[in-house]
């Protein structure tokens, strides 16, 4: 591939979805994309490039920019994220969300929905302590089809048994044609999937109490991960809570938000006076009486 | 870790040790049940992995008969079957299988599974 091509398709996936790709990523664009050129008979990426040129709406355009950002993903991904959402980021919430019996999650970037899937099951088995509650879990994406396939709930064997414990296997799947096991219709009842893009304001989709958006802002460069983190705050409500993955060092996390005690990763939003205020304003000995840096009551 | 691999078929057993021992399993083998039991008495495994359907009897059956043959260390037992019905894996789990893995499988659910079973 030449540098006028990697950089062609490099800008393009950095405008469409945020993602940057290093020169010295040149053989991942060229694997990535040999697919997609020879579904489009595309003898060389410099004929790709062209067709996308001529046509930047057309269905090429959106298969080179949905392959450039694959991501994988499975059930029940770091599952120490989601003992923690369980055991500890939960109860906070409920104790938030005391007065309304209301709860709304966002697992954005979902891909697949495998994340969005594994929020479900967990709150599901907690049916008993949510009674009464109305839960309304969001996974979006801003591939079309992979919104299309979560929104079946079907996956083969290997999606089934990468991450899934066979206990929920059998609890939260059914067995469907062509040895695919389809998530339960109670469990796709907990859950809605929507077409949305990281990088455009989020507002249609409703404020959230909790967003998981793990494995994508890694990707994007300083300024569109500050930028993101802005449209994620706005989405949530003060003490929302934001997990984001593994490990995940993303630009302008202590600006926007306050560290959640216990697990990498979790963080809290801070109510709107704080986070417009100096770092030591009094908010603070008021949340850690209530156990959890920075969170407060929802004002909602 | 000592795993013992019971598998009529011996392209899956060589495809289960080579994974098993690249993670630092002792691996032995077996192609029935029976003599199955026998290792297990014998050579004391953590984790068994066994076929749904063995020549001499089921994997059900093996699990039943295990606590008899195990010398009172009984191991994880974790299926790894074709045989992937709802209603199979749901009598092996009841049985007492620790996890289930469903062929064809790659290193990344094999290793998946054994991490679940806790075993990894």
């Amino acid at each position: 591939m030449k540098r006028e091509e990697f950089d062609f398709f490099a800008d393009l996936v950095k405008q469409r979805a945020g993602y940057v790709f290093a020169l010295d990523k040149i053989y991942v664009i060229e694997s990535r994309l040999a697919r997609v050129a020879q579904r489009n008979k595309c003898g060389d990426p410099g004929q790709l490039v062209d067709l996308v040129r001529r046509a930047p709406d057309s269905d090429v355009a959106r298969d080179v920019v949905d392959a450039l950002t694959a991501k994988d993903t499975y059930f029940f991904r770091h599952a120490e994220a989601f003992r923690y959402l369980r055991e500890t980021v939960m109860p906070r919430l409920q104790i938030q969300r005391t007065e309304q019996r209301s709860l709304r999650v966002w697992s954005a970037a979902c891909a697949t929905g495998q994340e969005t899937y594994s929020v479900a099951m967990v709150l599901d088995q907690m049916a008993v302590e949510l009674t009464g509650w109305s839960i309304d879990i969001v996974g979006s994406d801003r591939n079309r089809k992979l919104i299309e396939r979560a929104t079946k709930g079907l996956y083969n064997r290997f999606e089934v048994q990468r991450g899934l414990p066979v206990r929920m296997l059998l609890k939260f799947f059914d067995e469907a044609p062509d040895e695919q096991w389809q998530v339960t219709e109670q469990v796709r009842s907990m859950v809605a999937f929507r077409e949305a893009n990281l990088l455009q304001p989020a507002a249609d989709l409703g404020s959230f109490d909790l967003v998981l958006c793990r494995n994508v802002l890694g990707s994007f460069d300083a300024a569109g991960q500050a930028a993101t983190l802005d449209r994620l705050a706005g989405a949530l409500n003060d003490g929302g809570i934001l997990i984001l993955g593994k490990g995940e060092k993303i630009a302008g996390l202590p600006e926007r938000f306050l560290p959640f005690e216990g697990l990498d990763g979790v963080y809290v939003r801070p109510p709107a006076a704080r986070r417009v205020a100096t770092p030591e304003a009094p908010a603070a000995p008021q949340a850690q009486e209530a156990g959890t840096p920075g969170a407060t009551q929802a004002s909602a | 870790m000592r795993c013992l691999i019971i598998d009529d078929s011996r392209v899956i057993r060589a495809v289960a040790r080579k994974i098993l021992e690249a993670r630092g399993y002792e691996v032995e083998e077996a192609e029935e049940g029976g003599d199955g039991l026998d290792v297990c008495g014998s050579w004391q495994p953590d984790l068994v992995l066994l076929e749904w359907q063995l020549p001499d009897m089921s994997g059900i059956e093996f699990i039943e008969l295990l606590p008899q043959h195990c010398g009172g260390k009984m191991p994880n037992v974790v299926f790894c079957s074709g045989e992937g019905s709802y209603a199979s894996i749901e009598a092996a789990v009841k049985a007492g299988a620790a996890e289930y893995i469903m062929k064809p499988f790659d290193s990344e659910v094999f290793d998946s599974k054994l991490k679940m079973a806790g075993l990894q």
